[in-house]
């Protein structure tokens, strides 16, 4: 796909959610659309850690840290959302940073188990330590949603749903973008080749360590960003939101949708919850489509949807044009004697 | 000039001493073979003197500087430069891409600029596609730049593997049997490769089993057995010594 017709997608797709709100008047399908995505920038935010090739299972952890930094900052100090989320995601940062220093030092089934150990302990903390300020089991209560902006004449109110979807919107395009900017440099580069391996990244120059120490606090503080969306639009929050099982369905929307771009995790977010959406009237037999559903896609399309779809989008089109000449080469030299 | 020297160089696992006192050194623009039996302990050598094993004892001095227990990136971007016994190539990517991205330590800049994409992080980018297209050109791997590394026969794996080390731009390259598994024209063309690469400055300290091609291209060899250093001279000298035929072959007196 050339340039232009890339940034025309992104411009078109753009316009059409922006105005989204104007042609779909119902609640419900806003709410489904801000929660595809709220789960669309998370899984991207647990793509840049599976990037360097770890899968960091503490994620829900992370948006918890965020979640309840932000709602303590606005009910107990009544800050404002503006400060708070910014607040949020540099302590997400600051502890990502601290125990990613000790994470990042294992790497495979340990750095797994690490992380896992590490999340459940900050969601036990959550639980357990301080209940009057933390709210133990019972969590936190009427987190309020985000201060009015006065523009002069203007006044901007965040308390609908409408508000909500725009906010989720907009983080979702500034993970998006990040996102595009780590793919489409030498950071990203240096990432994958540390994902697929270290040690030959170690003989080139590369200090994994810090690389990885890097992409974990990124990718943290993306689930920081979350978990401040997350405690705003449901205004109630608790240690049962960030269970193991969240980073869990997140990994199955990224492996859904095939990881090599960003495009993948959305597609697979979007699939899998309108899937989930339409399965719920038929109730307890819900799980058992679900889950046939993402067994026929492991089996028969291992690499993801969206690579599987673009795969055959590129086939019909060499059949119908004939293979493209050059087009496949990213970078200046073309080469036409090939062995 | 010395290029590298180690002083009662020791690495011991457990209770196996792996390298057992070895002192050597590299003269600038040689190539030095280090040979000896398996297990002798040439690959841990090169583990020592590249920093993906500590030593236990011992010294490693890189032109003038002590490098002992430096992790294997620092000692990179000090000029060290190594290949790998087995195929360790980044496998998914293609060889114009396992080559590119061997030349980020010689960037100026660190990589976040091209993250906010600045332009003198687009000019050197510019610069190392130009120097891969050379490196390609120059080791005849043009025509397979577009494969995947997992792609390609084991003879192409080896030059690009070659090809990666010389990206880095190394002042010191440590070849681990670069001729592992190739036919004799690989040889040739590996050989050839090796002496451009000396012609280009390049100091080699080579591994290998392949007893020709390292009496032709060597100028000094050093023989290891159990983690010892029990020879070292010009490739004449190696070849009758008694001591190393003894280490290859067994004792001619307990051979009857």
């Amino acid at each position: 796909m050339s340039k232009t017709i890339e940034y025309y997608t992104y411009a078109i797709l753009g316009i059409f959610l922006f105005t989204l709100p104007l042609y779909l008047k119902s609640q419900y399908f806003i709410t489904i659309a801000t929660f595809i995505f709220l789960y669309a920038f998370m899984t991207l935010g647990l793509r840049i850690i599976m990037k360097v090739g770890e899968v960091s299972f503490g994620y829900a952890a992370f948006m918890a840290i965020g979640a309840y930094t932000t709602a303590l900052l606005t009910t107990k100090l009544h800050l404002s959302f503006w400060v708070t989320w910014f607040i949020a995601c540099a302590i997400t940062a600051l502890v990502a940073f601290l125990l990613g220093s000790l994470a990042v030092r294992t790497k495979g089934v340990h750095f797994f188990l690490v992380t896992l150990a590490m999340g459940e302990t900050i969601r036990l903390i959550a639980m357990n330590w301080n209940a009057p300020l933390l709210g133990g089991p019972q969590g936190i209560y009427g987190i309020p949603s985000p201060t009015p902006i006065t523009l002069g004449a203007f006044t901007i109110k965040f308390d609908s749903r409408v508000a909500m979807y725009f906010l989720a919107l907009i983080a979702l395009i500034m993970v998006v973008v990040l996102i595009l900017r780590l793919d489409h440099s030498r950071i990203g580069r240096i990432w994958d080749v540390i994902g697929q391996d270290d040690r030959l990244a170690a003989v080139i120059g590369i200090n994994v360590y810090w690389h990885k120490l890097v992409s974990f606090v990124l990718s943290s503080t993306v689930a920081g960003l979350g978990g401040v969306v997350f405690a705003h639009m449901m205004t109630y929050i608790s240690p049962y939101d960030f269970t193991f099982f969240y980073t869990m369905q997140l990994l199955v929307y990224i492996i859904f949708g095939g990881m090599i771009t960003f495009v993948g995790p959305i597609l697979g977010v979007t699939i899998l919850v309108v899937l989930a959406e339409a399965l719920r009237r038929f109730g307890q037999y819900e799980l058992i489509f679900y889950g046939f559903v993402i067994i026929l896609v492991l089996r028969f399309i291992p690499e993801g949807v969206f690579n599987w779809i673009s795969r055959i989008l590129i086939r019909r089109r060499q059949v119908i044009v004939g293979p493209s000449r050059g087009e496949e080469t990213s970078h200046g030299y073309s080469e036409d004697s090939k062995p | 000039m010395v290029t590298l020297r180690t002083q009662n160089l020791s690495k011991h696992f457990g209770g196996l001493l792996a390298i057992n006192d070895v002192d050597l050194h590299i003269n600038e623009g040689e190539i030095l073979g280090l040979i000896g039996p398996n297990g002798s302990g040439k690959t841990t050598f090169l583990n020592l003197v590249n920093g993906v094993l500590k030593p236990s004892t011992g010294k490693v001095i890189f032109q003038g500087q002590d490098i002992t227990g430096y992790p294997p990136h620092v000692l990179t971007k000090k000029g060290i430069g190594r290949t790998f016994q087995q195929n360790v190539l980044f496998k998914t990517t293609t060889v114009w891409e396992n080559v590119l991205i061997s030349h980020e330590i010689n960037y100026r800049g660190s990589p976040w600029e091209s993250f906010f994409n600045l332009s003198r992080s687009r000019m050197e980018e510019k610069k190392a596609q130009q120097s891969t297209f050379n490196i390609l050109e120059e080791m005849k791997l043009l025509a397979w730049k577009d494969k995947l590394c997992n792609d390609l026969p084991h003879g192409i794996q080896r030059m690009v593997g070659v090809a990666v080390a010389t990206a880095l731009k190394p002042k010191l390259i440590l070849l681990d049997e670069p001729f592992a598994g190739m036919n004799l024209s690989e040889i040739g063309n590996m050989a050839n490769q090796i002496k451009r690469l000396r012609q280009n400055g390049m100091t080699i300290l080579m591994v290998e089993h392949r007893m020709k091609a390292v009496m032709d291209l060597c100028d000094r060899i050093i023989v290891l057995n159990f983690g010892r250093k029990i020879a070292e001279g010009l490739p004449e000298e190696i070849r009758n010594n008694e001591e190393v035929i003894k280490a290859y072959l067994g004792d001619r007196m307990h051979a009857f």
